[in-house]
């Protein structure tokens, strides 16, 4: 299996589709969700307050594009060319054939897709700093539990790819999905733990109070710690349907006619 | 059941049929690709999920689905198919399972309760103005609530949250949800039976029967109209009136405002009948016996309507009232999105200016500015109205309270215990009528109408006109989402140039937005109001305010 892990890592070192996500989703996030802050306020808000109020969902959009873009890639490519054939010919077991690619899949898709999640908040601080709205240690938290939905969506997606055997329909659906989750206030409305997206919008909500003054300037108090509830929450739900879905994705590959 | 339940459902059923049917073709026939159809419910209820959330009673359905996704993994005919029959019998029970049971869907209301008393208790600004005792209050309302989620009655858990929100005596403490038919329910659940007319306070003290029911047990008495009442069931109308569940609803941050509309909750006390004490033309104590007629509350809000005189206009809508009089109907403090989202009135200002213009050319010279039943809105569009009409000059408008970010909260000053001013707001005055101005306002004339009322007190060109005084509820408003519906309370600090409480009265009960005139209520206003169906309020203001 180690071969194959590697030979992946070759593979996607040189894959020009990821390359060029990857300068996409940077770009996206410094112009899509830095931009408008730049632009839009008078006075620049510090980090903290830039997650509770405006860093929101609109920072895991691109990054999950990116996100189902290298997991089709990984997973899927090799149907093209029947490559897995090969490794199965070459005395590979079928498990290290669907671990070999869902392994660089988690590390290369769930990990790329968390810092480049992190990537808006990091500039932030270098030009604003923290400041004093959240305690960092409280946001820390939901960044490293931020982590567990990503790398279930990478779960998720990897099951999908192993279905359909075509990384480019995983990426029309992944597509779709990107849209889908842009408008997701709109279409599902909701935070809990029951889809990978909802999860990341739970995590990424701050409880804030607000007040104001005649001139309409904002006051805002913001509850940052996250419940016992909402963190063996996502911590089950995410490992839950990140090994389902792998199981799922394994049987399908196990008992699949690879002609 | 909701729709999304319904849907899981249908989703259990019809992808159990399907998935039966399925499970009967041989395998040659289609290939393993197929096998991805035993997924296709469990996605499909995991976004329903997703959407609505969790429930227990849901769960036949929710194991049925579960069931189904066994036919991914085992390729065994006979394993689907005794899946699929499985989740279809799991569906179908939990069709009665959700539909019989009580708590299906139940919200806590007691939860409901103590996440709104907490997070009041935390932000709300005149707990030591209004001397609010959080304990006893918690104490007395928790038994209504624990008995409305007990019974899971959304209508009781309304009238406990209205009858809560009263205690505060401030406009701007109140529940609010969706479900207006529920809002209405609780309406009609405590405001007793309709006897046939309705009691309002004359000027003099008498109380007064108004709108009478026509061709009634009433109008053949005599009883019309005007006609005094000097008891209910042999007691005293305002004592009668204090032990209605209605009343206790109602939230007056004024004393005098309440005092107004007491009497008209005693009109729906009783049982199968009342004995109404009356005086005759002749002034002589008359007794009556009414027989109930209906529910009290569609008379009791035409009542009010008729008095409040909420004339039912457009918003920012001018009317030419006669060859002198020009009448700009102001309903909310909100002008057009871009306003509001600029805080930027320079468009009304100048839309405002030309109709100015053209009726001055037109020679009007008397100008009313109605703010009855003004919802409130944004000070900014105060301040863009006041400056219009206020004599030239400065003039002060409120205070921002100090707000401390690093402490997030309003700062107090540690030897008073008083609220420290921040920022003040003053105006510049134009006065683009030139001629005099009257101002209208009623006790639903609240929020940035109690401030634009308060603000163009005592200036030499304006009258301000009402039965009653404006609501008295004048601070910035928050709000707690909570599962039945929302919770609203004072948490935006305005002080005046005092540094005392910007309008919001103390336990005082004095809102210290007085008005210039009082309309006196008298036999006239009532005839004019019930009989005649006039604005009487209007009229008065014609021929009194100049």
């Amino acid at each position: 299996m180690g071969n194959i892990i590697k030979s992946q890592f070759f593979q996607i070192v040189r894959d020009k589709v990821i390359r060029w996500m990857l300068v996409i989703t940077i770009s996206m996030q410094i112009l899509i969700i830095l931009l408008p802050d730049w632009l839009e306020t008078e006075e620049p808000t510090t980090t903290s307050e830039f997650f509770a109020v405006d860093g929101g969902m609109g920072v895991f959009m691109f990054p999950l594009f990116f996100l189902i873009v290298v997991t089709a890639e990984i997973c899927g490519v090799d149907f093209l060319d029947k490559t897995h054939n090969y490794e199965l010919m070459g005395g590979h077991r079928r498990k290290e054939v669907f671990l070999g690619r869902v392994i660089p899949a988690l590390v290369i898709g769930g990990g790329g897709a968390f810092l480049l999640m992190l990537l808006p908040y990091g500039i932030h601080v270098v030009l604003y700093g923290w400041g004093t709205k959240i305690a960092f240690g409280q946001v820390v938290l939901r960044w490293i539990l931020m982590l567990l939905p990503l790398l279930r969506l990478v779960c998720e997606f990897s099951l999908l790819t192993f279905l359909l055997k075509n990384p480019y329909v995983i990426m029309g659906l992944g597509y779709m999905f990107f849209i889908l989750t842009t408008y997701i206030s709109e279409v599902i409305d909701s935070f809990n733990v029951f889809l990978g997206i909802t999860n990341l919008s739970l995590l990424t909500m701050v409880s804030k109070w607000m007040t104001f003054g005649l001139d309409a300037k904002m006051n805002y108090i913001f509850e940052a710690s996250l419940s016992a509830e909402i963190v063996w929450g996502t911590i089950i739900a995410s490992v839950g349907f990140g090994v389902a879905a792998l199981y799922l994705g394994y049987v399908f590959f196990k008992h699949d006619d690879m002609n | 059941m909701i729709l999304y339940d319904k849907i899981i459902i249908g989703i259990t059923l019809g992808g159990a049929l399907l998935l039966l049917l399925l499970a009967g073709v041989a395998k040659k026939w289609i290939s393993n690709k197929w096998r991805m159809a035993y997924l296709v419910p469990t996605v499909a209820a995991m976004f329903v999920l997703a959407k609505e959330g969790f429930e227990i009673f849901m769960l036949g359905a929710y194991m049925g689905i579960l069931l189904m996704l066994i036919g991914f993994l085992k390729e065994d005919a006979k394993v689907r198919q005794n899946c699929c029959i499985s989740a279809l019998i799991l569906g179908l029970i939990t069709i009665p399972v959700c539909m019989w049971s009580p708590k299906y869907r139940s919200v806590d209301y007691v939860q409901d309760f103590q996440d709104g008393i907490a997070s009041m208790q935390e932000h709300y600004l005149l707990t030591e103005h209004k001397g609010i005792d959080w304990e006893s209050l918690y104490e007395e309302y928790l038994p209504l609530f624990q008995e409305a989620n007990r019974k899971q009655d959304a209508v009781a858990n309304v009238i406990a949250w209205y009858r809560f929100a009263a205690e505060f005596r401030d406009g701007h403490v109140y529940f609010s949800m969706d479900d207006e038919e529920t809002m209405e329910m609780a309406w009609e659940r405590v405001c007793g039976n309709d006897y046939g007319l309705s009691l309002m306070p004359l000027q003099s003290g008498q109380v007064v029967a108004v709108n009478v029911e026509p061709d009634s047990t009433l109008s053949q008495a005599g009883i019309q109209n005007g006609t005094v009442i000097t008891a209910w069931d042999g007691r005293q109308i305002t004592e009668v009136a204090t032990e209605s569940v209605a009343y206790q609803m109602h939230s007056y941050a004024d004393q005098d405002n309440e005092a107004f509309w007491l009497p008209i909750f005693a009109a729906g006390v009783g049982g199968e009948s009342v004995r109404i004490t009356y005086l005759d033309d002749a002034g002589k104590e008359c007794q009556l016996d009414l027989p109930k007629l209906g529910n009290y509350y569609e008379r009791l809000k035409n009542t009010m309507e008729i008095v409040n005189q909420g004339v039912e206009t457009g918003h920012m809508m001018w009317e030419e009232i006669d060859e002198q009089t020009v009448c700009l109907r102001i309903k909310m403090m909100a002008f057009d999105k871009k306003s509001s989202q600029s805080s930027d009135y320079s468009g009304m200002q100048e839309e405002i200016r030309a109709k100015v213009q053209e009726y001055k050319e037109a020679g009007k010279t008397n100008l009313i500015l109605d703010l009855r039943d003004n919802c409130g809105g944004d000070g900014q569009m105060v301040m863009a109205l006041a400056s219009l009409f206020a004599p030239p000059g400065e003039h002060y408008y409120c205070t921002d309270g100090l707000w401390d970010d690093l402490a997030a909260n309003y700062v107090k000053d540690e030897k008073t215990g008083r609220f420290v001013p921040g920022k003040e707001h003053y105006f510049q005055g134009e006065n683009i009528w030139g001629d005099h101005i009257a101002i209208l306002v009623n006790s639903n004339s609240i929020s940035a109408a109690d401030h634009l009322t308060k603000i163009m007190q005592g200036m030499s060109n304006v009258t301000i006109l009402g039965f009653t005084e404006a609501n008295g509820s004048a601070q910035g408003i928050g709000e707690v989402m909570l599962e039945s519906g929302t919770f609203r309370f004072s948490n935006a600090l305005l002080l005046d140039k005092n540094g005392d409480i910007f309008i919001d009265s103390d336990t005082n009960r004095e809102s210290g937005n007085d008005i210039d005139v009082r309309v006196p209520f008298d036999e006239e206003a009532v005839h004019a109001l019930f009989d005649r169906g006039e604005d009487y309020i209007l009229q008065y203001t014609m021929e009194h305010a100049w």
